[in-house]
């Protein structure tokens, strides 16, 4: 503009000079024609529009300063916000750790699963011989990568021996999955032959929990399997999701790992994952890797439908998830929804503190209004107002969920997949702060129009009119309050109806007696005890020398112990009916000795026990459960029948015994099928646990220093873990995956209680200050104390049970949401557990709290109210 | 009629589209050529013109850009916009049809009321 106006200033002198006035005498003549410079300068920015920016950062200037004035207001509103938005920040860390972050795997497209199929077409995971001949012969893959399962005993001291799962993986699985080690290196090449192997790669939970984060763990020497190794790297946080459980990762040596893997579903198998060559589609790779299935096949071919491979896309694995990621899916999705109650309850109960206070500024806006301030103007600056506000609260809330995310991290570990883990990260900063602004826009737009509604001439001239505020204002207050409330009362129904299925869940049935039972569980290492002899020496000695511990009722022994699960087979069961082929089912089993059924004081409901005269060398027999008898032998006693593995060894077990149903994987599922068969017949390698009952007069604690002792003494180098029955069902799936969301949501309910007396205690305060005046009348005309107190209550009392209708309202309608199954096959899961969706006493027991909790928090201004001295009030104007 | 007649109320941002439709002017150059128009018969007040030019140009009516005076200097120089040619034409419609209408009343005579 400067620039401009000189050049005018200038050309007007040239012209003058032109006319012969001399320079000097022309520049003073043009100033003068022009008139005031500056105030020309001053309506051109005018005209111009003063700029957004320079607006906005006026505002903010006022607005820091308003809010610094008040520091109570301020600190209470940030406070609140801080909670709401901190609260979201924290769920949407863990949503986003757990089910939005893309793939970590370069080029998942191109990535597949190659399964082979059983007689029935299933799909299983591919044998070794599958997976050379793939190697061998297939030309539709870049890459193809096989591994398998292990397990690990960590340490060689005695007193630390820990379990962990592997993963033995072929050289090439990291490369071709597009992942790098964040520590060391990865495998090379010849560490996949037997005797080169003893390297391992750490997952990143395992470097983190069992080696401090080491910076320096590379070469490293570890004893696994009483093996030293040298861990040479460690793997990204990123494929925890994936891998979960994992947290060693092993070279695969094909030659030696029927011995030292883990079977599955007793046979040994390897996990095949490839890239498809660029270009090659998944049908092309399909039909060229049945043409090598064929050929693997033999003549063999058509019988069944056995033994063919298909080739699946790995990112359906991801899109169709498994039990734990449906449970967390579930549980996040559920928490997402109380974070996001407890944000709408903290924003309604800023904008009804703005909105009061609004109400105190009622002359400042007026004021500005008879200035000549316009509408939009005002409605800007106490906007950008409410934006600083809700941005200070978002920066609390986002420190607040810094500082706690080990602890939430900890808290929700169990419900989410493992690996999954809160880290305040810039997305996460990201989503608060929008959550703060759009907010901050919607919630402080209702404050704002209400106090910009206002007549500057009534204000101005009638000071008196600001004691009775608007009943506008007020109006609009109160339901803020109700929503409030009604939010809360939704958030601790949710939350009192899963808190009882929890403790459903505890108190469940369970069919079994788990007092006074000690466990003690065993690995037997796959290089010892390898024949079954030499397993049922063992046996012998191991019950030999547990019952001559004093205190000791019984011992049993299993391979799973109750809230374990089991094992499960392909069974053939032989038919009732004479005519009738026998019939095949996938049932769980175990193994158990003669003494498993009494030590549990589980009784039989028909047949005989086990007895010591069913060993190995006599005739297979079998026990099935009241559920086994009553799906494949109705209305026949199965005493007499038989059953057999599908696969080899088929031979057929006698049933000789029908034992009462108990919960053998978690305390609420539904009873399934369970056979079991004489732990002396079976000889499992692998995990024995012993459930050992001990005399009602003898110490726990005690006793299991004496075992320690004499099953030490068996086999020095055997670990025994050590702990007992009821741990064993507080440390069951389904409470694990359900006391994660109890806590948080209790967390949740406590933050909406503390909102709402804030709330309510905010919102009778103002209104017992507004009405001091009346109330000073009414005191001076000889109202009682007790009636203006009840004036207040009642004023309260209204608003509270207005949002406690509403609140169960809205609670019955979204309780409609709430599962009420488990997930899948896992018969656990967050869902209810005999509770119903309109169960009373929850309503009644949320309904009163909150309504307690409102009167407690009127309780201050209530009091306030019957002090109010006439005299002073009346003066007061 | 030599006397300078003073620029009747709002008349000013018409002027000014006025001038600048004739083609690109700096505001100086807006300055004569309205006075070159009317024979130097009105009076602009220097001061008044730049808010005026400022307050064209936020509503859209008039565009701006620096280039060079005749006489190689920098200036800064408006044109008429599309919207500016419209709100010219309706505002000098306007302006005839209230010309009109004021003309006719004042040459009403008596018995013609």
């Amino acid at each position: 503009m400067d620039a401009e106006l000189r050049f005018h200033m200038e050309a007007c002198a040239a012209d003058l000079e032109r006319n012969g006035v001399p320079h000097q005498e022309a520049m003073r003549r043009a100033r003068i024609e022009f008139g005031a410079i500056e105030r020309v300068k001053e309506e051109g920015r005018e005209a111009r529009g003063v700029s957004f920016l320079e607006t906005l950062v006026q505002d903010i200037r006022y607005g820091l300063r308003t809010l610094r004035r008040n520091p109570g207001f301020t600190a209470v509103a940030v406070f609140t916000l801080g909670l709401g938005i901190g609260a979201n920040a924290a769920i949407f860390g863990l949503v986003d750790s757990a089910l939005l972050r893309a793939v970590p795997f370069r080029e998942p497209d191109r990535l597949v699963h190659v399964w082979t199929t059983d007689a029935e077409g299933d799909l299983h995971t591919p044998s070794p011989a599958e997976y050379l001949a793939l190697l061998k012969n297939s030309s539709s893959f870049e890459e193809i990568t096989g591994s398998g399962w292990a397990d690990y005993f960590y340490g060689d001291d005695e007193s630390s021996s820990q379990n962990l799962s592997g993963l033995l993986v072929s050289a090439n699985w990291l490369p071709t999955l597009g992942i790098q080690p964040i520590l060391g290196r990865d495998f090379f090449e010849q560490e996949q032959l037997a005797g080169r192997d003893g390297v391992v790669m750490l997952s990143y939970g395992c470097w983190r929990n069992r080696f401090h984060a080491d910076p320096q763990i590379g070469g490293k020497q570890i004893s696994l399997n009483r093996r030293p190794v040298t861990i040479v790297g460690v793997l990204p946080q990123s494929i925890a999701p994936y891998y979960e459980d994992i947290e060693i990762f092993a070279p695969l040596v094909l030659d030696t790992y029927a011995s030292q893997g883990k079977p599955r579903a007793g046979a040994v198998r390897v996990r095949i994952v490839a890239r498809l060559k660029p270009g090659v589609t998944l049908a092309q790779a399909r039909s060229k890797t049945e043409v090598i299935a064929q050929q693997l096949r033999g003549p063999r071919a058509s019988a069944d439908r056995s033994g063919h491979l298909v080739v699946e896309d790995f990112t359906e694995e991801f899109r169709h998830p498994g039990p734990t990621r449906q449970n967390a899916r579930r549980g996040l999705w559920m928490m997402a929804c109380a974070a996001g109650v407890v944000l709408l309850i903290a924003c309604a109960n800023v904008a009804s503190l703005l909105t009061a206070r609004g109400v105190k500024r009622h002359r400042e806006v007026a004021l500005r209004a008879a200035l000549g301030c316009s509408r939009r103007r005002m409605v800007r600056q106490l906007l950008t107002e409410s934006t600083l506000l809700f941005f200070c609260g978002g920066t609390f809330g986002l420190v607040v969920a810094r500082w706690s995310q080990e602890i939430i991290t900890k808290a929700a570990a169990g419900m989410v997949p493992n690996g999954t883990y809160l880290e305040v990260d810039a997305r996460v900063l990201t989503v608060s702060l929008a959550v703060s602004l759009l907010s901050a826009l919607f919630f402080g737009m209702i404050p704002a129009l209400h106090a910009t509604r206002v007549n500057p001439n009534d204000s101005l001239r009638d000071a008196a009119l600001n004691a009775s505020g608007g009943s506008q204002s007020r109006r609009s207050r109160n339901l803020l309050v109700v929503f409030q409330v009604a939010l809360g009362m939704v958030l601790l129904v949710g939350f009192g109806l899963l808190f009882r299925s929890l403790l459903n869940v505890e108190s469940a049935y369970l069919g079994y007696d788990p007092r006074n039972v000690l466990t003690a569980t065993v690995r037997i290492p796959p290089s010892r005890y390898a024949g079954a002899p030499d397993r049922a020496r063992l046996l012998r000695e191991v019950v030999e020398r547990v019952s001559l511990v004093p205190g000791v009722e019984s011992a049993g022994i299993t391979d799973s112990l109750p809230m374990e699960g089991a094992d499960s087979a392909r069974l053939r069961i032989e038919a009732p009916a004479a005519a009738a082929a026998p019939k095949e089912e996938e049932i769980w089993f175990l193994s158990v000795n003669p003494e498993y059924f009494s030590t549990l004081k589980v009784t039989l409901s028909a047949g005989r026990p086990f007895g010591e005269s069913d060993r190995y060398d006599t005739s297979p027999v079998a026990i099935v459960n009241q559920t086994f008898a009553k799906q494949y032998f109705p209305g026949v006693n199965p005493i007499g029948y038989h059953v057999a593995f599908a696969d080899s060894p088929t031979a057929w077990r006698e049933i000789v015994g029908v034992i009462s149903d108990f919960r053998q994987r978690n305390p609420e599922e539904d009873l399934r099928p369970l056979a079991y068969f004489p732990l002396a017949q079976t000889l499992p390698g692998g995990k024995w646990s012993m459930a050992i009952r001990i005399h009602k007069s003898s110490d726990m604690a005690g006793a299991a220093r004496n075992f320690d002792k004499s099953l030490q003494s068996i086999d020095p180098q055997l670990y025994w873990e050590f702990g007992n029955m009821q741990a064993q069902i507080h440390d069951s799936e389904s409470l694990l995956l359900r006391r994660p969301i109890i806590t948080l949501l209790a967390s949740f309910g406590g933050m909406a209680l503390i909102l709402a007396v804030v709330g309510v205690f905010g919102v009778t305060s103002y209104s017992v200050m507004e009405r001091t005046r009346e109330i000073g009348i009414r005191v001076a005309l000889g109202a009682a104390r007790s009636e203006i107190a009840r004036l207040v209550l009642r004023e309260t009392l209204g608003i509270t049970l207005a949002g406690l209708a509403t609140g169960a309202l809205g609670a019955f309608l979204l309780a409609r949401f709430l599962p009420t199954g488990p997930i899948g096959w896992s018969g656990s899961g967050i869902y209810l557990y005999g509770v119903s969706r309109t169960d009373a006493l929850t309503y009644s027991c949320a309904a009163v709290l909150l309504a307690s909790v409102a009167l407690l928090a009127c309780y201050i201004p209530a009091r306030r109210a019957m002090r109010v001295d006439p005299m002073v009030a009346l003066r007061h104007e | 009629m030599d006397k300078q007649l003073d620029l009747l109320q709002g008349t000013l941002d018409m002027l000014i589209l006025k001038a600048v439709s004739l083609g690109p002017l700096h505001g100086y150059g807006v300055l004569l050529r309205i006075q070159q128009i009317s024979k130097a018969r009105l009076e602009i007040q220097q001061g008044s013109l730049y808010p005026a030019l400022y307050r064209l140009e936020h509503q859209g009516w008039i565009a701006s850009e620096w280039g060079e005076s005749e006489n190689k200097r920098k200036a800064k120089y408006y044109w008429l916009t599309a919207a500016g040619k419209r709100r010219l034409l309706t505002e000098a419609q306007k302006w005839n049809r209230m010309a009109a209408v004021i003309a006719g009343i004042l040459g009403t005579k008596a018995e013609e009321v």
